[in-house]
């Protein structure tokens, strides 16, 4: 009896509502699609107008930040005529090594060796009178050294200038110095002895 | 879940976000010269001080190296003594920086001039105008260049400015080199010495 009584009281179960947009969404998606393609087509548009066509329209033509810069003026050096070039550089130094009369009355070509040579022998470089001291040179002349085995020692940088108060650096003094330190060794032999 | 209407704004809202960064940067106002005038700055740039120095061209008041002028005048002496060391680096400096217009040989046929090479034609150094100069003249060239038409340059108007590459001991280094190339090609016959006389002669 009891039994009969509860299954009276459960209520019924709602029917689902219908589904949505199943199979019914072409038009919208359609429309979706369609604004799409229209925004990527404005951009697209946009993009070319502004970039390409836009300036040549909207602008003078002398507000351009960029210029042109005409790359004709020097002219291209191809790879092909390296040959040529060896054989011009071969030829131009081969003139400075030679040795003969000049075109001119009374003058000669002499080896570039030579001319360095005897403008150093013959004062060809005059100096001024504020003689500074390269800091590579140290006054000295390396003769025909090759330069690769010329000791550089280090130095501070920059020029020094030598006037009139500064002291010269001479043989005698460099003897003198050398004097000196041999004998330093030997006052501090003797000290050493006597203690 | 966003509904369909809000995906449409949200959308539309997203395109007009891009659509607005479409602008061209290159056209927004700006000055083209440094020295427009401005309402606010007087110019876009200041004025240069007369007495600026560029960085790295700060010299000591020591004029004849630096300038190669003494008393204002170009100067015909060196401002070192000059060693075969010195004309030896001169030569490599002017190997690497001058004889692709002047030459190995200093005879102004350099590769530029066999390319086609503006006029007027690098200047030789055995002309007798150019070899009558002092070392300050070549000094002077070096280190400002012959675009200066103010300036009564040799042969000027096409050689620029190497005071940005050439140090400056370098460049009397390169003089030096240049009146060996000189005295090679132009050197009295009876200056020499017997022996070269002789080997001239036999020649």
């Amino acid at each position: 009896m009891s039994t009969i009584e509860n299954e009276q009281s459960v209520p019924e179960r709602p029917n689902p509502p219908p589904a949505e947009n199943v199979g019914k969404n072409h038009k919208r998606f359609i429309l979706l699609g369609a604004l799409t393609f229209s925004g990527v087509a404005w951009i697209f548009g946009l993009y070319l107008y502004s970039f390409i066509y836009g300036p040549m329209d909207v602008l003078e033509r002398g507000d351009y930040l960029r210029t042109e810069v005409s790359f004709n003026l020097i002219p291209a050096l191809p790879d092909s005529l390296a040959d040529s070039y060896d054989m011009m550089r071969e030829e131009q130094l081969a003139n400075i090594e030679t040795m003969g009369m000049s075109s001119d009355i009374g003058m000669a070509n002499i080896p570039i060796d030579e001319a360095i040579d005897f403008l150093l022998e013959n004062d060809g470089y005059p100096v001024g009178d504020d003689v500074v001291v390269p800091p590579d040179s140290d006054m000295e002349d390396t003769g025909d050294q090759p330069l690769d085995e010329v000791t550089e020692e280090p130095t501070s940088g920059g020029f020094q200038e030598l006037d009139a108060t500064s002291e010269e650096i001479t043989p005698e003094a460099d003897s003198e110095a050398e004097a000196t330190e041999a004998v330093v060794p030997e006052a501090e032999a003797t000290a050493e002895s006597g203690d | 879940m966003p509904t369909p209407k809000l995906r449409i704004l949200v959308g539309v809202l997203l395109g007009a976000l891009i659509l607005s960064g479409c602008g061209n940067m290159r056209d927004q106002p700006k000055y083209q010269s440094p020295y427009d005038a401005s309402p606010n700055f007087g110019s876009a740039a200041r004025e240069i001080p007369p007495e600026a120095v560029p960085i790295g061209f700060l010299y000591d008041d020591n004029e004849h190296l630096n300038y190669g002028t003494v008393d204002g005048e170009f100067a015909d002496t060196f401002p070192f003594v000059v060693t075969r060391a010195d004309v030896e680096e001169g030569r490599r400096w002017f190997e690497g920086f001058c004889s692709a217009c002047h030459g190995y040989d200093g005879s102004g046929d350099g590769v530029t001039s066999a390319e086609g090479y503006p006029q007027p034609a690098p200047a030789s150094y055995h002309e007798p105008e150019l070899r009558d100069q002092p070392v300050g003249y070549y000094f002077d060239v070096i280190t400002n260049g012959t675009l200066n038409e103010d300036e009564d340059y040799i042969n000027s108007g096409k050689m620029f400015s190497y005071a940005s590459r050439v140090p400056v001991e370098a460049r009397w280094q390169i003089i030096a080199y240049i009146r060996a190339l000189q005295l090679s090609q132009n050197v009295p016959f009876e200056d020499l010495p017997a022996d070269m006389q002789e080997s001239i002669g036999s020649e």
